[in-house]
């Protein structure tokens, strides 16, 4: 059995093995695990919005062991991950990381939250750097401004969006 | 890097996100769902050689310490019903009720034994190159008896 505390290890052997065959691969598989995650989430998220974020991430923060702060209000869900236990642990690893990570995070919490009907903005920070913030807003206008602010100091490279998912349909 | 007091080099505290049973399931699958049975054993194989890098070099090297630890260290954590005997030449761990599987039904999550094939694999490759082999007999819906003994 290999222990559910040792579950982002084989997680990250198979982001190396998705990333030698090409970006594509591992884009398809964060649809894939976005789509698992959804029986976990998307029914709390569409019935109760940013409070169902709240309520899912709290449980996320006890049982994953993440020193996290996060906050809903009226218009935003913000979570910000002071450490992040999982990137924590794939650096703790005597094999490699996977250099991208930290993006299945943006990968499969992205649609999740556009299936639900909101905007996310997401703040990788750094790849080596286990801290990162996202926001779910309820109007494209609201995501849209925190998204210039953060590219304006980040770069576009770390910060994204699931705008995509939403304009395509996704689900 | 060195093991610490427990004889581990990971030896992982605080709470459990259990559903990661289900992440390990599902990421198994789709290995081997996309990209056939060899993808699925290259990442064990991965696993089992290079993130448990000192359990498997000091089988290597003949030395069952590690896997053991891990074995006591992972089946108390999970809360599994189990026993672990040493043996001249290995030792058998008999898990009566598997926390992964137990975990799965709980959450209405089908095709658990699943993780019983990647057990086997992530076993292989503990154990590739080293004088050891270990047997996984499944003896029940959520129990299993793995063998560990010397082969050469």
């Amino acid at each position: 059995m290999i222990p559910s505390d040792h579950f982002v290890k084989f997680y990250n052997e198979i982001f190396k093995y998705l990333e030698r065959k090409g970006p594509q691969e591992l884009d398809r598989y964060y649809a894939r695990v976005a789509d698992r995650q959804a029986y976990f989430t998307l029914d709390a998220f569409k019935r109760y919005g940013l409070k169902g974020m709240y309520d899912y991430w709290e449980r996320i923060r006890i049982e994953e062991n993440c020193d996290m702060v996060h906050e809903y209000d009226g218009t935003c869900y913000h979570c910000r991950m002071r450490t992040c236990p999982s990137l924590s642990k794939v650096m703790d690893n005597d094999a490699e990381p996977c250099e991208r990570y930290c993006d299945h995070c943006p990968g499969w919490v992205g649609r999740v939250i556009a299936w639900a009907g909101y905007f996310m903005v997401y703040d990788i920070i750094g790849r080596t750097t286990p801290k990162c913030e996202f926001w779910a807003f309820g109007t494209r206008a609201e995501a849209e401004a925190k998204l210039h602010e953060l590219v304006a100091a980040r770069g576009e490279d770390v910060v994204k969006t699931n705008f995509a998912f939403i304009e395509k349909g996704d689900k | 890097m060195a093991v610490n007091a427990d004889g581990l080099r990971y030896a992982s505290v605080g709470e459990l996100h259990r559903d990661f049973h289900a992440s390990i399931l599902d990421g198994a699958n789709y290995m081997r769902d996309n990209y056939g049975e060899d993808a699925l054993r290259e990442v064990l194989f991965e696993t089992g050689t290079k993130v448990y890098k000192t359990l498997h070099e000091k089988l290597v090297a003949g030395d069952k310490s590690e896997l053991l630890a891990w074995w006591r260290y992972y089946m108390d954590r999970e809360g599994a019903d189990y026993s672990l005997d040493e043996t001249e030449d290995g030792a058998v761990l008999t898990v009566n009720q598997c926390p992964a599987l137990k975990h799965l039904e709980g959450r209405k999550i089908p095709g658990g034994k699943g993780l019983c094939v990647a057990t086997r694999i992530l076993n292989e490759a503990f154990c590739s190159g080293s004088p050891y082999e270990i047997v996984l007999e499944e003896t029940g819906e959520r129990s299993c008896r793995q063998t560990l003994r010397r082969v050469k």
